[in-house]
């Protein structure tokens, strides 16, 4: 939105405040913030409005996005991709004709030889799509007929920090808003007592050295208020949102009541609309303050829930746990969901290592889908899965029968997408024999970021924002929407 | 304090266009203009119709034209007037309707109209009416306002002649009559305190001050209250936080690792940069080009630092070129932002869409920020070269004190030697007539020896300690389970032949020795930045070309090979191809460090060789390798080693890389030592003779290293007592000093290249495309960098601030009205280009660029007023615009809610540094100490748990002081920020910040009640009000309140906190439990004598005070 169309609206909702605070005595001011529910949204926006008034651009078909982000870059070789052929190349240079010149990272590029090395796990196809899946993935295997695979994604960085800063941004470098945060900012929430944009990260059973980074989910150059909340595991999900010890609701509820009287005092004597925004954002505290210990509180989920997501799913910080949150935000209307999975980037130890990942995973990414199923969500819920990029066919390092390592391939990984506005039990492009380069079908994380915002209603070319002179965008000027996989 | 005259002089030149436009349209030019209301106003290019053509139309017809191949451009008069074909012009002054622009602007065909559909914009019915009538007046051309040459503005004529204080309210007064507005009144005088208090410097007043204020009945009573402050040393913290955020300073280098890095130096030298008032142009240049002065003094070399605290990228296997590339994009984009206002970043792909700024523009630009020696891949924890040791300047007298003692000690020494002479010869006469019992007797250094293997038959290997410690204290990784190795000769058995000093061994090319696992050398850690310093020693005997491996710290199995030589991760010395090669390897190709000498050595005959790594000096005099005592020219097959190596391998002799590898020929004397050994060291080791030998010589037959070797025998072994203690003291000194030099701060700076590296246009902005070669220059709008300047960054920097510069010191002085007013007259304030914003006031931004600058070109102004930062800032909070009530109208919210007009003070909520800050000081707890190492203040447990890199997830709170130092020296982690600063917009500062932002979210609420550092501060508060307060509960309110907001509380204030105080006494008396867990919360402890659930209501009401809305706000 044009910053003068986004002031106009402040005004607007500012003279509300300001009537409100001229005609009514203080007293009644917090009971009024607290009826009205035009005061409330203003989590993600001061500018008090759930969203920007021309979005959606045209019906959406999700209206909330869980995105499982396997942070690292998973190996679509042992995952997805099968290349059985490769087994008689096991060992042998990874042809230049394949190669061709393309830059690898540090890490490999002055390997001595760079030895193919074919997944060593059995691939099948199930459920009436016939999705191939290798049996690292026998829970997901059960759901396929649910999701839709591309094959065929690429991005241009080679290292974790740019590349999934480019995922998730847009650009490489630090500084742009991050794709929750613009969906924040362009659709605002549907819940009052939480925020748009929740964040929350799992490390697995493996450790994970890939750090994450606040700019993930932050907001660049938009207003911080769009930035993601990270829920924290333990006692308090949200930052400083407990009471200290000694200080009760009641309590708390009384200094809210004086707090709002004192200011309101205040108000009347500069007429500034800022400190009844201020006042209204401490009701929303006080009310985060039981809607998200509600939110995490899973004593009251059936024991049918925790066998369905599995093993891991009552210890809070794990991907399982996250994985109910994920669907009790949904539930409660949370426009935009981020979870990150940690420790995919197996440059050694790799069959190890991923079978682990998957022990962390699997169940749960299925659970979700199933779960959202069942509870009649996964019509307008996005849940796409997938991270910053995939891995190479050579090994890293030494190649023996059964253990191997893969270095960052930008060039081709697989993700999948379920849910609103994708239709289910597509695979969608294909890579070379090696799984190496895309032969059909290219599909670039700026296509990817375009058809998330496309399902959310949002045409991601006309969600511009105006910083240093130049309408920026999350695609840059690039994107094209992924129409091959969009439900009609 | 330069009084600042609010008298004018010069003409008026702002040349606005005097156009009165009086057909009766109401024009909506801007935004500003929509907002302020529809007073008829004259047509301004640059003010009505340039935004319009820059934002609609530059995109296409804009200075990327030639790029996009399309014709016409509407970026400057000539090519806009020109003819197009058949005659047509885009525009023909004084006719719309033969200019094309005109028909096409109002084209109701879709296919004819511009902007095109595609491009996403429309222009309004207002915008295409405004054009037209602009042709219709004869389209005249402005350059754009902010390019155009600086001129001191004459004063406004203004009708309420009582008003102005100074200059700056003349122009405010005359926008204000134009729009038919009054100003406010003034602020009371506790309002007036506590605003101007936190301005100048971060925190309120106190009581005290205030009382003082409102008491001074002198007409100058606000000036001394402004006088006062400037002085104050909190004036420079406040202003280095700012500058910070500019600067992009952080205490972590950024990206994926996002380890520490020691960068504090230089955020003292802006703290006191900002108290000593250095002129701003000084400010300047040292920060750019600091250590391209006559004789750079170390202040400047440390200020250079401001183009090094961007991030650096240690993540494994990036292309280190193209993060060089990134560093080198920051630092223009950075300057240009922080200096000119300028969003060059845009050019850096393709010419700028809006402004004259050419692609090759902005690579030439760059030039002037490339020539450093610098690796785009970094250390995962600490420094990058270049980098310089910065002793504060307490440290620098303690270096000198260390010195002049070491000197001192020295000519001691020499006078002990010389008194000795006689004794040293009877002692040498000994030693050649008791040959038989000490034959072969031999000295070395054996300070710091860490390993020796003498080689003879009858001599057990020595290992003098163990280096583990402190490696394992600096690497946690290396916390494997310990393995015991068993020490000595494997494969064999050794077979003892002469060599140079006695017995060596030959090994045949199984046998090796097992040292175990020591001389765990290394040259960083992941967790801590460390530098090493290590000698490595022996005699060779090498048979062939092939001979192998002499020392090494790398694996016995199989290594991938190179030219023969062993890929194999580690350190270790060689005898390959003829010739000494010593690698330090963590992965081959990407992160080593590998030197070979550039001359082979003969086979077949005893040779000493030495290495010495000396991790503290700048890469190329890193590794030394010396043969028989002479350092040798060395050959870098690889030189970036960033990461330490895996510490599970032993320590071999005559082993490493493989079974072929096994050392062939023979060796002697294989020492190693932990600190790295002079000159003179070296060639002693190098001496094989015995002291008897040289005895025998005569002195002046001696060699250099035969002289040095029996003279130090002399002085460990038989001189008098008195100089064996002074040698010993010297020793000691030198350690000493090496100990010292390891706490003093290191600093990244920059340090230019002999040769200027050379500068490409990169195609589409990307590293691996280079166009064609560069040359340093400015942009051609801008003036040329005068011909007596060095085309260098120091010539660049001069020019900045050299007075026709006509950027700098507008987009200083708006930084700083920013600073005060909440906003910039220019509000984009990062971007003073065509995109950005028309200045609300023109000329006053002009007049304060001019007075800030000392005066245009020509004027004859004193040189101690140029520049002069306090001097500007005291004219701004001297005004009456800044010292207005901040009171908002009805009339006003609906006509001016932004306070573009200035018809009231500012109200604003204060920074987050300053909110903590305030919180620190009424509760007693800040400890006011200015600079020094960056602090840990408390943040919730497990914040970095499960962001960071897995081995930096731990955040070592500060005990005592540093959990209440201000938030300027809180540490700063760029991709995990402290969320109390974060929550209220702090920057996280991953890239230049210079516009304030504020919001207004609920985890601001949440983190001003619940963080244990407003806890903890409400507890000290209410701590204070039961103590210093009155009393009386009543007067102990009142005074919170005041210490608080700098006010008295109404009645009504009064009543509510009186109210809710009784609530709480009246709670805690009936759970003194939870009084007590309150009272816990935090690490300084509340006085014992007081009645812990009193404190605990107090606390809670103070907790209360500190949440206030006006707590948190300047109004």
């Amino acid at each position: 939105m044009h910053p003068v169309t986004e002031h106009y609206l402040m005004m607007t909702r500012r003279h509300f405040f300001s009537r409100l605070s001229f005609g009514l005595g203080t007293a009644a001011l917090a009971t009024v913030l607290k009826e009205t529910g035009d005061a409330t949204p203003l989590f993600q926006s001061s500018a008090d409005k759930p969203g920007l008034p021309e979005l959606p651009h045209f019906p959406p078909k999700a209206k909330r996005v869980i995105y499982l982000y396997q942070a690292g870059g998973p190996s679509q070789l042992d995952l997805f991709d099968p290349k059985p052929q490769l087994e008689r190349l096991r060992g042998q240079n990874l042809p230049e004709s394949i190669r061709m010149g393309q830059r690898l990272t540090g890490m490999t590029a002055y390997q001595s030889s760079w030895p193919t090395a074919p997944s060593i796990y059995k691939f099948a196809r199930h459920g009436q799509s016939g999705a191939w899946l290798s049996e690292l993935l026998p829970s997901t295997a059960r759901v396929v007929d649910h999701l839709s695979f591309i094959k065929s994604m690429h991005t241009e960085q080679i290292n974790h920090d740019p590349a999934i800063t480019f995922s998730l941004t847009g650009f490489q470098i630090a500084g742009r808003p991050s794709l929750g945060s613009w969906v924040a900012y362009g659709l605002g929430s549907e819940n009052k007592d939480l925020p748009a944009f929740i964040v929350m990260v799992s490390v697995g059973r493996t450790g994970g050295d890939q750090p994450l980074y606040d700019r993930l989910w932050g907001s660049g150059f938009l207003a911080s208020r769009y930035q993601g909340v990270k829920f924290h595991p333990g006692q308090d999900p949200v930052l400083y949102l407990s009471n200290p010890p000694g200080i009760e609701r009641q309590v708390r509820r009384q200094f809210l009541d004086d707090l709002a009287e004192l200011n309101g005092i205040n108000a009347r004597e500069f007429g500034d609309p800022e400190i009844l925004s201020r006042v209204a954002q401490y009701e929303m505290a006080y009310r985060m303050q039981t809607s998200v210990p509600e939110l995490t509180d899973l004593s009251k989920e059936p024991e049918k829930t925790f066998e369905r997501y599995g093993p891991d799913a009552r210890k809070p910080g794990t991907f399982a746990f996250n994985c109910i949150l994920a669907r009790r935000l949904a539930e409660r209307g949370v426009r935009f969901i981020q979870l990150f999975h940690r420790g995919w980037d197996q440059h050694g130890d790799l069959p190890k290592n991923i079978t682990k990942q998957c022990q962390d995973t699997d169940q749960p990414s299925a659970a979700l889908i199933m779960d959202l199923k069942d509870r009649g969500l996964l019509e307008d819920t996005l849940v796409i899965w997938g991270g910053e990029f995939g891995r190479t066919v050579y090994s890293q390092g030494k190649l023996t029968a059964d253990n191997y390592g893969r270095d960052h391939h930008p060039r081709c990984f697989t993700i999948w997408l379920a849910g609103g506005g994708i239709k289910p039990g597509i695979s969608l492009g294909e890579t070379d024999d090696f799984s190496y380069n895309i032969v059909r079908d290219p599909v670039h994380v700026h296509d990817l970021n375009a058809t998330i915002m496309q399902s959310l209603g949002i045409d991601h070319k006309r969600l511009t924002y105006k910083f240093q002179g130049r309408d920026f965008r999350l695609t840059d000027v690039h994107g094209n929407v992924i129409e091959q996989i969009l439900a009609t | 304090m330069r009084q600042i005259a609010c008298q004018s002089i010069g003409r008026w030149r702002w040349k606005l266009t005097v156009l009165l436009f009086t057909c009766g349209l109401l024009i909506q030019y801007s935004f500003d203009e929509r907002a302020l209301g529809h007073a008829q106003r004259r047509i301004d290019f640059n003010r009505d119709i340039r935004p319009i053509l820059s934002d609609k139309c530059f995109a296409c017809h804009g200075p990327d034209a030639p790029n996009k191949k399309i014709r016409l451009r509407l970026d400057s008069e000539a090519a806009a007037t020109a003819d197009l074909g058949k005659g047509r012009r885009a525009i023909v002054p004084s006719d719309p309707d033969r200019s094309e622009m005109v028909r096409r602007i109002k084209a109701s065909d879709e296919l004819m109209r511009m902007p095109p559909t595609y491009s996403g914009h429309r222009l309004t019915q207002a915008e295409i009416d405004i054009l037209t009538e602009w042709v219709k007046q004869g389209a005249p051309w402005q350059k754009h306002w902010s390019f155009a040459p600086l001129l001191r503005p004459q004063l406004p004529s203004v009708k309420n002649k009582a008003w102005p204080k100074n200059a700056i309210d003349y122009f405010v007064l005359e926008r204000l009559e134009h729009e038919g507005l009054e100003p406010a009144p003034e602020a009371d005088r506790a309002t007036l305190i506590r605003r101007v208090s936190l301005d100048l410097t971060g925190l309120p007043p106190t009581p005290q001050e205030i009382d003082d204020f409102i008491n001074d009945r002198s007409v100058d009573a606000y000036e001394h209250v402004v006088d006062r402050l400037l002085n104050s040393s909190r004036y420079g913290e406040r202003m280095a936080f700012r500058w910070l955020d500019a600067a992009r300073y952080a205490d972590t280098n950024g990206y994926q690792i996002d380890g520490n890095r020691e960068a504090w130096r230089w955020r003292d030298w802006v703290i006191e940069s900002f108290n000593r008032n250095q002129p701003f142009d000084q400010f300047v240049i040292e920060q750019l080009a600091g250590d391209l002065l006559p004789n750079a003094t170390l202040e400047q070399k440390i200020a250079t630092a401001f183009n090094r605290n961007h991030r650096i990228n240690a993540e494994g296997g990036i292309v280190p070129e193209e993060y060089r590339i990134e560093y080198v994009v920051d630092r223009v984009d950075t300057t240009s932002t922080v200096f000119m206002g300028l969003t060059m970043g845009c050019a850096r792909c393709h010419n700028h869409k809006y402004d004259p700024i050419t692609q090759k523009e902005y690579y030439r630009l760059s030039a002037y920020f490339n020539s450093i020696d610098e690796d785009g891949h970094s250390f995962d924890q600490g420094n990058s070269p270049p980098w310089i040791a910065a002793p504060t300047r307490e440290q620098q007298r303690q270096l000198q004190d260390l010195d002049q003692e070491i000197t001192q000690t020295e000519n001691h020494i020499a006078t002990l030697v010389k008194k000795s002479t006689e004794r040293q010869r009877r002692w040498e006469q000994s030693l050649i007539s008791s040959a038989g019992g000490r034959a072969n007797q031999q000295w070395f250094p054996s300070d710091r020896l860490l390993v020796h293997l003498s080689l003879d038959e009858n001599r057990e290997p020595v290992f003098n300690r163990s280096d583990r410690p402190h490696h394992e204290q600096a690497d946690n990784r290396s916390s494997e389970s310990p393995q015991v190795i068993e020490t000595g000769f494997k494969e064999g058995a050794p077979r003892y032949i002469a060599a140079p000093t006695g017995q060596g061994v030959a090994f045949d090319g199984k046998l090796f020795f097992d040292g175990g696992l020591r001389a765990d050398f290394r040259y960083k850690s992941t967790s801590k930045d460390y530098r090493e310093r290590f000698t490595i020693a022996a005699w060779i005997y090498p048979e062939s070309e092939q001979s192998g491996s002499i020392v090494t710290k790398v694996s016995d199995s199989p290594a991938e090979v190179e030219n023969n030589v062993p890929r194999a991760e580690g350190y270790g010395l060689y005898f390959l191809n003829g010739k000494i090669h010593f690698n330090m390897i963590f992965r081959w190709g990407e992160d080593a460090l590998r030197v070979e000498t550039a001359d082979a050595l003969p086979l077949r005959q005893w040779q000493h060789i030495a290495v010495a790594f000396d991790g503290t000096k700048a890469w190329d005099d890193r590794i030394r390798l010396y043969l028989n005592g002479r350092s040798q020219k060395l050959k870098f097959n690889q030189r970036s080693f960033f990461l330490l190596f895996s510490s599970k391998n032993t320590l071999k002799i005559g082993a490493g890389g493989g079974p072929e590898f096994r050392f062939k020929g023979a060796l002697d004397e294989v020492r190693l030592y932990s600190r790295v050994l002079d000159e003179d060291e070296i060639a002693i080791l190098a001496c094989a003779d015995s002291l008897e030998k040289i005895a025998r010589e005569a002195l002046l037959n001696r060699t250099r290293a035969q002289a040095l070797k029996i003279n130090r025998a002399f002085v460990a072994q038989a001189a008098p007592e008195e100089l064996k203690r002074a040698d010993q003291k010297l020793l000691d000194l030198k350690q000493k000093r090496l100990d010292f030099e390891e706490t003093i701060p290191n600093l990244m700076v920059m340090e230019e290249m002999p040769e200027p590296r050379p500068a490409f246009l990169l195609k589409r902005g990307a590293y691996d495309a280079p166009g064609e070669k560069v040359e340093r220059g400015v942009p051609a709008i801008l003036p040329p960098i005068p011909s007596s300047f060095p085309n260098n960054r120091l010539g660049f920097a001069q020019w900045l601030v050299s007075p026709d510069h006509p950027l700098t010191a507008r987009v200083t002085v708006n930084r700083f009205w920013q600073m005060l007013f909440g906003k910039g007259l220019v509000r984009t304030s990062e971007d003073f280009g065509s995109q950005g914003e028309w200045p609300s006031h023109p000329a006053l931004l002009d007049w304060l660029a001019v007075e800030f600058m000392g005066g245009n070109a020509g004027e004859n102004t004193p040189p101690s007023t140029r520049w002069d930062v306090k001097a500007v800032l005291k004219t701004m909070v001297m005004s009456a615009a800044y010292r207005q009530e901040s009171k908002i109208s009805a009339l006003l919210q609906e006509r001016d809610p932004d306070n573009r007009l200035l018809a009231r003070g500012p109200r604003i909520r204060l920074s987050a540094e300053m909110i903590r800050d305030q919180a620190l000081l009424i509760s007693g707890l800040l400890v006011e100490k200015l600079g020094g190492p960056s602090v840990k203040p408390y943040q919730p447990d497990g914040l970095y748990k499960d962001m960071a890199f897995s081995i930096l997830t731990g955040y070592e709170r500060d005990q005592g002081e540093g959990l209440w130092r201000r938030s300027l020296y809180t540490f700063w982690k760029r991709t995990v920020l402290s969320p109390n600063m974060q929550v209220f917009d702090a920057s996280a500062r991953e890239f230049c910040t210079v516009r304030e932002t504020r919001t207004n979210t609920p985890l601001q609420s949440l983190n001003l009640m619940n963080d244990i550092t407003y806890i903890e501060a409400s507890r000290m508060l209410a701590q204070r009000m039961l103590l210093e307060g009155g009393a009386t509960p009543q007067a102990r309110i009142r005074w919170a309140f005041r210490l608080a907001t700098s006010r008295r509380p109404k009645d009504q204030e009064a009543a509510i906190l009186q109210r809710n105080l009784n609530r709480q006494l009246d709670y805690f008396d009936h759970n003194p439990q939870a009084a007590t867990r309150l009272l816990l919360i935090g690490e300084k402890r509340n006085d014992e004598r007081l009645k812990v659930s009193e404190l605990a209501a107090y606390a809670t009401t103070a907790s209360l005070i500190l949440n206030l809305d006006e707590v948190i706000t300047k109004q």
